[in-house]
Order: structure tokens, then sequence, then C-alpha cells
């Protein structure tokens, strides 16, 4: 499964959002991502992914992390 | 009173300052640190039970003896820690492939959760508490504290 897919499917299955507006443009923070929501949404992320996320900055939209997690691949 | 003692009386006040200081401190971040556990991730932990998960860290599979030392307490202190953390689904235990007699602990998801919620709380309240400091307050700030806390480890 694509990285982007993973995403979405623990976005809309954490947060019930819609996985249309779950684009690479769209901002954490326009999606209504807090920050609990993402250290739940990068525990679940490591486990489908199998990776390990660490501790990076500046990550504000769907697409930033995406490339995150494939860097880490 | 002559310019010698007036000195000592000033730099004895200072110092009874300070120390309010650092005990007002302490005692405020240990009162931020409790608040910070009543959210979705960590409620119903303790603090302690905070600080084990910390210990055991975010992706690592150590011996008991490892997360013993790490906290400063008994393998037997640890232990009843880790039997109730396991139960409440943070940790796992596991034996070590090499060695069938050691046990190894890990966080579950569950866990990575606490310690990602933990981290981001310090995140957050140094963050906040320093907004207020210029770049050479801070770095000021962070080598006489750095001095001070050698001598408090030293006695620890």
């Amino acid at each position: 499964m694509a990285t982007i897919d993973t995403v979405k499917e623990v976005l809309v299955e954490n947060l019930d959002l819609e996985a249309d507006k779950v684009t690479e443009d769209a901002t954490l923070e326009s999606l209504g991502v807090d920050s609990l929501d993402m250290v739940e949404l990068i525990c679940d992320l490591e486990e489908k992914c199998e990776v390990e996320f660490g501790e990076p900055e500046g990550i504000e939209t769907i697409g930033q992390l995406v490339a995150h997690i494939d860097s880490l691949k | 009173m002559n310019g010698s003692s007036k000195e000592a009386s000033a730099s004895r006040q200072r110092r009874e300052e300070i120390d309010d200081l650092l005990s007002g401190t302490f005692n405020s971040i240990l009162r931020i640190e409790e608040q910070s556990l009543d959210n979705r991730l960590t409620h119903g932990l303790t603090i302690t039970e905070v600080h084990t998960i910390v210990a055991i860290g975010l992706h690592e599979r150590n011996p008991m003896n490892v997360v013993a030392a790490r906290l400063n307490v008994t393998l037997a202190t640890l232990t009843t820690a880790v039997n109730k953390l396991a139960r409440k689904g943070f940790v796992d235990r596991t034996r070590a492939e090499d060695d069938r007699r050691k046990v190894l602990v890990s966080l579950t998801k569950k866990g990575r959760q606490v310690l990602r919620a933990h981290n981001l709380f310090h995140h957050q309240m140094i963050d906040e508490a320093l907004a207020d400091l210029t770049d050479e307050e801070e770095r000021v700030f962070a080598d006489a504290l750095a001095k001070v806390k050698a001598f408090f480890d030293s006695q620890a």
C-alpha cells in the first residue's frame, strides 16, 4: 500500500475524516489534527509502515509527512 | 553599616532569593507535570509510571537491570512497577534469545504514545517557559544552571 493511502486510512479511522480531504497539500492544521492526535497518528504509522519515526520538526502537510515516512523505509 | 558588610548583606539576600526560586521552580514543575497527565493518552497514570515508561525507551528492548539503573531504583521496585504497567497494557516483557533467563522490557504502542505525549509536554513547557528570555539570557541561564546542577548531581 502506498504511504499516502496508509496515512489516509489511519486518519479516517482515528479522526473520522473524509478520505478525499486527506491530500498531499492539506495541512495537518486544516484537517484539525492537534498535537495529541499527531502522537497517536505517529505511533499508528510506525506500526503500519514498520518505521521508527524519530522526532522530526517542521512537518506541516500530509505530503511532508508521507515524504518523511518514505525517507525512513 | 560599612561598604563590605552592605555587600555581604545584599549577597545573603540574593542567595535566599535564589534558594526560594530553586525550590519554587522545582515544585511548580512537579505540579505542572502532574497536571499534564490529564489527557486521553496518559490519564490514570502516575508521574512515576510515566518516568518508568520514559526509562524503558521508545524503541528499545532492555534488560530490567538497565532500566532499574536508569531510574536509580532496585530491581524489586522496578519489577513491581513493570508488572503493573504490563497489566495496564503499556509494557511488554520478552525473554532474550541468547539467554532465556534474561527478561527484556519494551513499550507497546500504548506505551510509546505515553512517551511521545510526555516528550511533547516537555517541549511545549520549555518553549513557553523560556519564551521571554533573549538568546543571551538563555545562554547565560543554561551555563549557570549547568554548574549548579553539577553540584546537586554530585550530592545525590
